[in-house]
């Protein structure tokens, strides 16, 4: 079967709530061309097109969740081949803005950018905008990822803009924010301070290398 | 103030008739499918028009940050909305809310725990039990069903959530006064407003 025919059979199985095959294919696979390949060759156009489903409102919320899963199993797996994908890049600050406690797709967000190699150093959350930016400053990391659901807890993201800023960090900490509101409306990116955002939480790479100044490189 | 009319989501649908009758018993009430919590815009579409078609009254809403424009939406004239995130909090109070999300307690109210299956299976796509169950589990460390006093404890549901999940569920008695006070202050909003307009 050629790669296109396997990424369409895999995406069938994720759709279908079919895990185990998901992964007996994946597994397939990585015994012939090795982990790293399997991931960035099957894995990660699969979970693009996910992505694109997702954004179009066309899979639930249980699929979206069990590619996750699958994306952390195939990392776990990859770990146990030794076949660890390095994290060469970040690390990213990741975590729920204060009073948001919807941590699902911070979560996957955290599940995609370690498959792309991402050091991912997670938070949690209701987290203050003194802490993401503490931790931030102690390793170094230009990027802090902040994830809120609803208009009110996003407002709080104002607050970790405003401390980057305060503390002389503007341009040198990046502020990627997503979650559902920035979605429906992407001009809070903007208003609330943000750098940038993605379309979902497996785009998050692509929004991570753009504002690290990787993209082109 | 002009007559009020109150636009409710349905999952508080027992406890808004039953404060509404002792306090504002000449208010309209508008229930709208709790449901619509899965599709936001439709969601906003259905409060804008209950809205749109009452302009000679004063319209309270009683959501929580719904969806993207509830906010704009309760910024409408004649219109208010009670100070809440979500259903959860209106009932118990942020303080008793707060304690709850820090320690990942997921909230079940009497109508959802009815509709349950519909919710996570049909709404959510979690109909394969174990995957269900691992993303509960990941996410919260209690159930915990909100017993507003209204219809009885629904045990044998409460079971099925319980065994579907592989979590115990407790049950939490909370009276109306959270949501009593929410109520009237939006409405105290509303009528000052309309003193300071005309």
């Amino acid at each position: 079967m050629d790669i296109v025919s396997t990424r369409e059979e895999l995406l069938r199985h994720i759709l279908a709530g079919n895990r185990q095959q998901a992964m007996v294919l994946l597994e397939d696979w990585a015994g012939r061309f090795h982990w790293r390949e399997t991931i960035r060759h099957l894995l990660e156009p699969t979970l693009d097109e996910i992505g694109k489903l997702w954004m179009a409102e066309e899979i639930s919320l249980a699929a979206g969740y069990m590619a996750g899963k699958i994306a952390e199993d195939v990392l776990l797996k990859a770990a146990q081949a030794e076949e660890v994908v390095p994290e060469t890049l970040g690390p990213v600050v990741l975590g729920n803005v204060e009073d948001d406690y919807h941590s699902l797709g911070r979560k996957l967000v955290a599940i995609f950018l370690k498959t792309s190699g991402w050091k991912v150093i997670d938070l949690g959350n209701d987290v203050p905008a003194e802490t993401f930016v503490d931790v931030a400053v102690k390793h170094q990391a230009k990027i802090i990822g902040v994830s809120a659901m609803m208009l009110t807890t996003a407002e709080n993201i104002l607050t970790i803009r405003k401390e980057i800023d305060r503390r002389g960090l503007t341009g040198k900490i990046k502020l990627a924010v997503g979650g559902a509101i920035f979605r429906i409306r992407p001009e809070l990116v903007a208003e609330l301070g943000g750098d940038g955002t993605a379309s979902s939480a497996v785009d998050t790479p692509r929004l991570m290398a753009e504002l690290s100044g990787l993209e082109n490189t | 103030m002009k007559p009020l009319t109150v636009i409710c989501c349905s999952v508080l649908r027992r406890e808004i008739e039953e404060l509404l009758a002792k306090d504002y018993p000449e208010a309209e009430l508008v229930f709208l499918d709790s449901m619509l919590h899965m599709h936001p815009e439709k969601m906003r579409e259905a409060i804008d028009k209950e809205i749109a078609d009452r302009p000679d009254r004063s319209c309270l809403l009683v959501y929580g940050d719904c969806h993207a424009h509830m906010r704009e939406t309760a910024e409408g004239p004649h219109c208010a909305k009670v100070n809440g995130v979500n259903c959860g909090h209106l009932l118990l109070g942020t303080e008793e809310y707060r304690t709850c999300r820090n320690s990942k307690t997921f909230l079940f109210l009497p109508e959802w725990t009815e509709r349950w299956h519909e919710v996570f299976e049909k709404e959510l796509g979690f109909t394969d039990r174990d995957l269900a169950r691992e993303f509960m589990k990941e996410n919260q460390r209690k159930l915990l069903y909100l017993d507003t006093g209204l219809i009885p404890v629904p045990q044998d549901t409460l079971n099925n959530i319980a065994e579907f999940f592989d979590m115990p569920i407790g049950v939490l008695p909370v009276t109306l006064g959270q949501l009593r006070q929410a109520v009237k202050d939006a409405i105290n909003r509303m009528a000052q407003g309309d003193t300071d307009e005309s």
